[in-house]
């Protein structure tokens, strides 16, 4: 009988569990093994120990590498993923509140498009708004007004990364903040007016207090996000000018199937990537410790198969 | 302090209408009660007087003064929730400055009055906890400093015994009657508890889907009451409500209920029924105004005991007469057993008829 | 207590004018303030707005004036679906075919192998059953750029880069751990009671799945469904890196081609191209995006 009952949940996890070992843990294994080698395109086993692990050290690209990471990664998430997530949340609710539930819907509506449109499509957007001709947006106003177009990607490039990452990034504190606030019991801000708090000092003294925990959780998790993100970078900057906007992962792919500066450096490149394995694993044990992890853990309360 | 009148207040949520064309004088100085079942309307009204909700038509006054479209920051009420709404992140001592500081009162001014206000309320010792460390009542408490430090001028309190149990109830509503009367602020009081209501207010606006179903004194709910809405509500256990028709049996004028249910009417209730052209209503007894005597006297009916239920100090005993129950409220001391007959005779004063049709009391000498 | 008493009666007079007049203040700030917050949005979404009204005005029109007003209709930015942009490029419609092919395979996958995975993760006792939610949470942290080049070697050595169903089993592969996390998080939320009664009036444990789980989980799978399909649908990365050969393009190759050969020439087929490729997402986030904020805030949970 029993026997008989794990066959099924065997049965039911196989599918899923060969596509996920064949997919995702021998190409994990793999990466492990590929930072031991030299392999490239021609993906020969060529084990040359921690070469690669030393060759980091002395990349001078790399240490410009790091600070655009760094840039990157805390820029966006301050400015945006975080910082702005919550003024579009705060927006949002305030508008719900006042003025009804569909104008907030259409702007947080507006704001996930981005999050759902296809990468390259939202790339051709913003290869249009920061055309450095005056047939793209930014441009064309400037030309409106009698102004000279300017190169925006090659002048500004990290600015741009930053922004074009953020619009999209936002989207997801927006929504997770919106609902942490529109769950925030009535009673707390009715108390609020009644001892005398505007809007501004109930978002101060009221509600930021009160999602705190959301707030934390989209910090840790966007951060972890963004360092692994490179996808728009490749499209709109491609990394440049000459590496001025290449992050760590970036710069990870552009030495295995970049065709500008490198390419097929396969073990040097899984090396790269490691890092941000080993930086993604301590993070993810820091949060899902801190974050109700013992609860999404917890047994099954029927034990009939 | 201040007085508070309402004027043809009526508030609609859509199509619903929550509160509808409530007229009503507060006085000032005295704990007024809403008393009335879930859904009546009562806390809109509340949240209407805290300025949360506007009046859909209607005015608000002070005093003399329209408060119609002053915000809850300039009215200078405070407001207990039934939650109590305190601020988890803060502590006790914060809660209760919280008013305050949005005032931008000085610090030891600020300091001065929660002592102050602490004392009276008697938490002073609880100031540096945080309201996820006391306990409910403790939490009340604080609700209601953080209610009094602004010196407001009208103290609102939304169910403030709900969340407690049934001992703490007791004392707690001891206590707030207390602060009320030592500081003499003018209190509106939201319930749907009849206890709490009678036990705390001066007097006691009942509702009912948004209306205005009497407003009198505590005292006045119970014995005369206004129409059955009210009758049935208030007392425990509830009145006994009966159709009757009035007609003569065995030569003397009855409330007949039923087939087999004759009560004899007094002489001074039939002289001015007598006046009246309508023949049938409905009979409304309390239980506690019904004697039950061993042997026959004057204006007393038979009656066989159906049940007796002992409800510690008092014996509920039901007589049934055909389809009709009626039941006494008796000292549990009486002794009284299933399948008796006993005479059973009504408190001549205390006999309520309401109209069948509109269930409003009728009202005669008496 | 005396003090506060003479503080009350002082307090207790209300000023008529005064009120009326801090009323009005209140107001004004009030108003001040909603004015702000809608400019705030509004400024705010500007890009957006623009960005994606650009994809549909200029689709349809000859230039734009001072790149934002639209000048002279036309439809001849939509060439590319009866002709090729150049010779160099693949049928559309084949292209148009992978798309698709990508994007419900991801579909299937979610519903028939991610649901009945999450389904027993989350309400079957199995031994092991810890120990895998672990490795789940693992492999959370090998990102998907980590992966890219060993997948490239399994890809090369399977004979499968170059297809769409090379690209397809990567993705699933990477897909499912977090959709299955993400599932199992629907399927905590169906009451336990509610499977018990179930159990105890005398439904097997089967039984119980189809009759009084599944239709509670249903909403989370559609919307987990929509998620799949819009998410293969778009696909850019693996398709770039893993399909070279033209015959197996998707549109993100079209449109990322388009770019290199056509991005300062010609912006009409540009974003046609684009809006194209937009155009079955628009239609789902318009219908279902209800669904989708849910996938995205059940989608923190893992």
């Amino acid at each position: 009988m029993k026997r008989r009952g794990y066959g099924m949940v065997f049965l039911l996890l196989l599918p899923a569990l060969l596509i996920i070992l064949a997919f995702y843990v021998v190409p994990a294994v793999l990466t492990g093994t590929m930072s031991l080698t030299n392999m490239d395109h021609r993906l020969s086993w060529n084990f040359v120990g921690l070469q690669n692990y030393k060759q980091m050290l002395q990349d001078t690209i790399l240490s410009r590498v790091f600070w655009n990471t760094i840039v990157y990664v805390f820029g966006t998430l301050l400015c945006f993923n975080v910082t702005f997530g919550l003024l579009l949340a705060l927006a949002t609710s305030y508008i719900a509140e006042r003025q009804g539930e569909r104008t907030s819907m259409f702007f947080r509506a507006l704001w996930l498009l981005p999050r759902f449109t296809p990468p390259i499509v939202y790339g051709v957007i913003w290869l249009w708004i920061l055309d450095p001709t005056r047939n793209g947006l930014l441009n064309g106003v400037l030309d409106f007004f009698g102004g000279k177009p300017v190169s925006w990607i090659s002048k500004y490039p990290v600015q741009v990364i930053v922004l074009t990452n953020g619009v999209i990034g936002a989207s997801f504190g927006m929504i997770l903040f919106y609902s942490a606030i529109t769950s925030i019991s009535k009673e707390y801000n009715w108390a609020a007016a009644v001892d005398g708090a505007g809007w501004l000092q109930r978002i101060r003294y009221v509600t930021l207090p009160l999602i705190r925990w959301p707030l934390m959780f989209v910090t840790a998790y966007q951060t972890l996000s963004l360092l692994t993100s490179y996808e728009y970078i490749l499209i709109i900057t491609g990394g440049g000018p000459f590496y001025r906007t290449t992050v760590w992962s970036l710069y990870a792919y552009n030495e295995a199937f970049g065709g500008y500066y490198a390419s097929y450096r396969f073990g040097y490149a899984t090396a790269l990537t490691l890092v941000l394995v080993v930086i993604s694993m301590v993070a993810s044990i820091i949060y899902w410790r801190v974050f109700r992890f013992r609860e999404m853990m917890s047994e099954p309360k029927i034990e009939v198969i | 302090m201040a007085a508070v009148i309402l004027k043809n207040i009526t508030k609609a949520f859509g199509s619903v209408i929550a509160v509808n064309d409530v007229t009503l004088e507060i006085p000032d100085g005295k704990v007024t009660a809403l008393l009335g079942p879930s859904g009546c309307g009562k806390t809109t009204m509340l949240l209407m007087l805290a300025g949360i909700y506007q009046p859909t038509k209607g005015e608000i006054y002070f005093d003399e003064v329209m408060v119609n479209g002053i915000p809850p920051k300039l009215r200078n009420v405070g407001l207990v929730f039934q939650s109590y709404a305190l601020y988890p992140h803060m502590t006790v001592y914060d809660n209760i400055a919280f008013p305050l500081k949005l005032k931008k009162v000085p610090k030891d001014e600020i300091r001065a009055r929660v002592q102050e206000i602490a004392k009276i309320v008697q938490i002073d010792d609880l100031l540096q906890r945080k309201p996820g460390q006391i306990s409910g009542g403790q939490q009340q408490r604080v609700a209601l400093c953080r209610a009094l430090v602004k010196n407001p001028d009208l103290l609102l309190l939304d169910e403030p015994l709900s969340n407690l149990d049934a001992r703490l109830r007791i004392e707690t509503r001891a206590e707030i009657k207390r602060i009320q009367q030592e500081l003499g602020i003018t209190t509106i009081l939201v319930t749907h508890d009849q206890v709490e209501a009678v036990t705390m207010a001066d007097h006691v606006a009942v509702m009912r889907k948004g209306v205005i179903q009497q407003y009198s004194t505590p005292e006045d709910l119970l014995l005369k009451p206004a129409n059955m809405f009210v009758a049935s509500f208030i007392g425990d256990p509830p009145m006994n409500l009966l159709e009757t028709e009035v007609t003569s049996h065995e030569g003397r004028p009855v409330f007949r209920c039923g087939a087999e249910l004759h009560i004899p009417i007094p002489p001074q209730v039939a002289v001015s029924l007598e006046q009246r052209r309508a023949k049938e209503f409905i009979l409304g007894i309390r239980p506690e105004h019904l004697e039950i005597l061993d042997e026959r006297q004057e204006l007393a009916f038979r009656g066989t005991v159906s049940m007796v239920e002992l409800l510690g100090r008092d014996k509920l005993v039901d007589f049934r007469f055909g389809d009709v129950a009626i039941r006494a409220l008796v000292p549990a001391e009486v002794n009284i057993h299933e399948g008796e007959e006993k005479w059973v005779r009504p408190q001549p004063h205390r006999i309520h008829l309401f109209d069948k049709e509109e269930r409003r009391a009728v009202r005669f000498a008496g | 207590m005396a003090q506060l008493k003479t503080e009350r009666a002082q307090l207790s007079r209300f000023s008529p004018e005064r009120l009326r007049v801090e009323a009005r203040k209140e107001k004004s700030k009030d108003r001040a303030l909603t004015v702000f917050i809608y400019a705030f949005l509004i400024v705010a979404s500007l890009p957006i707005i623009l960005g994606y009204g650009w994809l549909l005005l200029n689709s349809f029109s000859e230039t734009l004036a001072y790149g934002v007003l639209p000048k002279g209709w036309t439809i001849k930015n939509f060439r590319f679906l009866w002709e090729l942009p150049s010779r160099y490029y693949p049928d559309l419609w084949r292209t148009t075919w992978n798309t698709l092919l990508l994007a419900v395979g991801m579909t299937v996958i979610m519903i028939l192998i991610a649901t009945p995975a999450a389904y027993v993760i989350s309400r079957m006792k199995f031994p092991g059953r810890s120990m895998m939610l672990a490795m789940t949470l693992i492999l959370h942290s090998f990102p998907g750029v980590t992966l890219l080049i060993s997948l490239y070697y399994v890809l090369r050595s399977l004979n499968l880069l170059n297809s769409i169903v090379g690209v397809f089993l990567v993705k699933a592969g990477l897909m499912l751990p977090l959709g299955i996390w993400i599932m199992k998080g629907f399927f905590d939320n169906v009451s336990w009671d509610v499977e018990m009664s179930g159990l105890v009036d005398g439904a097997s444990r089967l039984q119980t799945l189809y009759k009084i789980v599944l239709p509670q989980v249903k909403p989370g799978i559609a919307a987990m469904a929509i998620f799949s399909f819009i998410n293969g649908w778009s696909e850019y990365i693996y398709v770039i890196t893993f399909i070279q050969k033209k015959e197996s393009w998707t549109l993100s190759s079209y449109v990322n081609s388009i770019i290199g050969d056509f991005q300062f020439i010609d912006y009409g087929l540009l974003s046609a191209t684009a809006l194209f490729y937009i155009l079955p997402v628009l239609l789902f986030f318009i219908f279902t995006q209800k669904y989708l904020m849910t996938v995205t805030v059940g989608g923190t949970k893992g």
